[in-house]
């Protein structure tokens, strides 16, 4: 790595960075001073006025972060085209948001997925099993995936202090999340998708130009291989070819179904279980759809969101295996001390393949764009997942620690949790630096298979069986926790292994691929959450309408099963607050307001504008509640949108194929 | 189970649909873009019977979607009823579409030597 010390020292570098930074902040700064961030509603929905494009263009760019950059392409190098499957599934998923699962959270009126499970059941112990269960997975899979790569890149581009880098980039990502709100992410998410796609796109063309175009790669890439194949560590000794050559079916997404890395009905049913999770049910994408407009726009978003989800396999995986080819002592290295040697892992260095294209292939200038996109991709969801955690932090634990909390103080609060958990991700990069493992893309997946399939289990069937009730979800959410525990537990401390050196781990509990695992676990969830709840009292449907699928038209009122916190969830009625601490703690920033300072301050954090429901009387609140929840739509737009999903599925399908 | 085997013994004793034959044993042989294109075409025909079944279902619904509607009517009539302006007779011509939208019938019909043109 000595030679990648310092690649970006010339100014054309330099250059297209600070463009691209004054580009963000400019863009962060612009949507800030259009958008009321003052409210809840404001801050954590974008005043639900987002129109289609900004809403699919920030699920893309919350989606992809650097993890896929790094994880995808590394996955590509070591396995071939099926990990594309990832993506391609996802695009379907992603429709079943747009039309099965939004427009019931759109009627039901929530801003947070465990508010929902609150509303559809009743009781506090799902909403705050899941709030506790999603700010787990959000530290755990996705902060810390996604800051270990991008520390990968930029240690492999530049060669700066990992810490000083990922700190000045929270930093930045700080600025923008803690004070814009949800519309000034959307509109930086924005611009994000521009810089990742145009960089990404800009790098395939000169990868593709030096491996001799496509058939240069599909000629070349089972030739890949190493020629260090003698490990001098005498417990390895010569490896098997096994272990080093492409595997033969490098070139099909849908491989055999027990011996293949990736097995077909894993990749169709696993995967849409686990996607299903992460694109249905979980705040950070869902909450980009709710800030829609209307039901018409959400779709289009999906649908957006959906073509852009064609190009990661051309974008990434195509170009990992391109690093490969090119460099395939170093990306495809397996003598565990050659690895160590090259990259800094024993199990191997496909993680490289990414970074090591844009530092061999990109010329003075490009390379500054290139880390502008991974910069973008890291930011954006890093942005993204922040925002989100403070949503459920706010929304769904601290109103329940101080229920009579007004306005302003939870909006002080969604802050402060981002500066909190920003803490938290810098004191866990230390722990993700040493736990580095060889194919990150799988680590994430492993462990959202296994946590992950009862969440699904329960919105899946919260949404379209109205007979589940609420003992029925919190136990089959359990016996789904304690069942993928079961798995994770004895995976992580027998490790997962490598091909030279196989893991310990008994096949009784490691023996299955983890995507049949999710399987497995959603099913037996499902049977769980079904059975208890046959065995006792349903829930009247008066609580239920506009809750679930069928009843999503109904008119009828609603009894809410959380009535008694209704004050605290949208913000219908000024506080009334007898307290006095309370009371001097509303009191004092407008007794502070003649101070200039301070008045900048606070208009820069957005606290300036109209406090607790101040400046609309509550029925006027309520009324336009009532036209958000309106899920019907202009039949002639509707018939477009349903008529581009189709056409977005049928290239899919075709990609499907042609790939197979 | 092998697939090779499969694919003979259908060749020899009786045809199968394309399907089935690429999806048991041709997979390997076939060009990418006709695989891409015989499963486009699958999942078009699915999307087609999927279609039918929906509105071949949605054709059984109307009896209990006009009585609701039935319903919403005789409610508004009754509103209406209170303002004076709405005979209840009004009901019976009023369009499913819009509350104020009447269907255009013609009650000409029964009575004989009467004859209706479109004009």
């Amino acid at each position: 790595m000595a030679d990648s010390r310092n690649f970006i020292d010339n100014p054309a570098d330099i250059v297209v960075i600070a463009g691209y930074f004054f580009l963000v902040i400019g863009v962060g700064l612009w949507s800030m001073c259009r958008t009321n961030r003052g409210t809840i509603g404001g801050y954590f929905l974008a005043g639900r006025s987002m129109i289609w494009w900004p809403v699919g263009a920030s699920l893309f760019a919350s989606n992809i972060g650097s993890g896929h950059f790094v994880g995808l392409a590394g996955t590509g190098a070591a396995s071939g085209l099926a990990v594309a499957g990832f993506e391609w599934n996802a695009l379907f998923v992603v429709l079943l948001l747009g039309w099965l699962f939004a427009p019931v959270y759109l009627t039901a009126g929530v801003i947070t997925m465990p508010q929902y499970l609150r509303k559809r059941f009743g009781g506090h112990r799902i909403r705050l099993y899941l709030t506790v269960l999603s700010l787990f997975l959000y530290i755990f899979t996705k902060i810390s995936v996604d800051m270990f790569s991008g520390a990968v890149f930029i240690q492999q581009a530049l060669g700066w202090n990992i810490y000083a880098s990922v700190i000045a980039l929270l930093g930045i990502t700080m600025i923008y999340t803690v004070t814009g709100g949800l519309a000034a992410l959307m509109y930086t998410d924005t611009v994000q998708t521009f810089v990742i796609l145009g960089g990404a796109f800009i790098l395939m063309g000169y990868a593709f130009n030096e491996v001799g175009g496509y058939t240069g790669l599909f000629n070349k890439y089972l030739e890949a291989k190493t020629t260090q194949t003698f490990s001098e560590d005498p417990m390895v000794g010569n490896i098997s070819p096994s272990c080093y050559e492409p595997r033969a079916d490098s070139y099909h997404l849908l491989r055999d179904p027990v011996s293949g890395d990736l097995p077909w009905p894993a990749l169709l049913v696993g995967l849409t279980i686990v996607s299903g999770w992460y694109w249905c049910s979980d705040q950070v994408i869902v909450q980009r759809c709710l800030a829609g407009k209307n039901l018409t726009h959400i779709k289009a978003g999906c649908i957006l969101c959906g073509y852009l989800k064609l190009l990661p396999m051309f974008l990434m995986v195509m170009p990992g295996m391109i690093s490969r080819i090119l460099y395939p002592d170093k990306v495809a290295c397996v003598a565990p001390e050659v690895c160590k040697q090259i990259c800094g892992t024993e199990v191997g260095c496909s993680n490289i393949a990414y970074p090591l294209l844009v530092v061999k292939l990109m010329p003075n200038g490009l390379r500054g764009l290139m880390l502008a996109v991974m910069l973008a991709a890291l930011m954006s969801s890093l942005a993204s997942i922040f925002n989100s955690s403070s949503t459920l932090f706010t929304m769904d634990i601290y109103t329940r620690l101080r229920p009579r909390a007004g306005d302003r103080e939870l909006l002080l609060v969604g802050r402060l949790w981002v500066l909190f958990i920003v803490a938290v991700s810098i004191a866990w990069l230390p722990v993700v630096q040493a736990a580095q493992g060889g194919q990150l893309f799988d680590y994430i997946q492993a462990i959202s298979s296994y946590l992950a399939p009862p969440v699904s289990a329960v919105f899946v069937l919260a949404l379209f069986v109205p007979r589940v009730n609420e003992p029925g979800a919190f136990w089959g959410l359990i016996g789904g926790l304690l069942m993928g525990l079961a798995r994770l537990i004895p995976e992580f401390y027998f490790g997962t292994g490598s091909c030279v050196r196989p893991s310990s781990c008994p096949s009784l509990f490691c023996g299955v691929h983890y995507l049949y695992f999710a399987i497995i676990l959603f099913i037996c969830s499902c049977i769980i959450i079904l059975t208890i709840s046959f065995c006792t009292t349903p829930i009247p449907s008066k609580h239920l309408h506009r809750l679930v699928f069928s009843l999503r038209h109904s008119k009828e009122e609603r009894e809410d099963l959380d009535v008694d916190e209704r004050q605290t969830g949208p913000p219908e009625f000024p506080v009334q607050n007898g307290q006095l601490e309370h009371a001097v703690e509303i009191e004092e920033p407008s007794r502070a307001a003649p101070s200039l300072l301070r008045q900048c301050l606070l208009w820069f954090c957005g606290m300036t504008g109209s406090g607790p429901s101040s400046s609309t009387p509550p029925s006027e609140e309520a009324t336009r509640a009532q036209e958000l929840a309106d899920i019907t739509e202009d039949p002639h737009w509707a018939r477009i949108v349903n008529f581009n999903a189709l056409l977005m599925m049928t290239v899919a399908v075709f990609l499907w194929g042609f790939f197979a | 189970m092998t697939p090779e085997l499969q694919c003979s013994r259908s060749g020899v004793t009786r045809r199968e649909s394309p399907e089935m034959m690429t999806s048991l044993c041709c997979l390997g042989k076939l060009e990418p873009w006709m695989q891409g294109l015989i499963a486009v075409a699958v999942f078009l025909a699915l999307v087609a019977i999927a279609f039918a079944v929906n509105r071949f279902w949605c054709q059984e619904e109307p009896e209990p979607v006009t009585t609701v509607m039935s319903i919403g009517g005789k409610s508004d009539g009754n509103l209406a009823g209170v303002d004076g302006r709405y005979s209840s007779m009004a009901l019976s011509f009023r369009s499913n579409e819009h509350k104020n939208a009447y269907e255009n019938e013609n009650v000409m019909e029964d009575i004989p030597r009467v004859r209706s043109t479109p004009m």
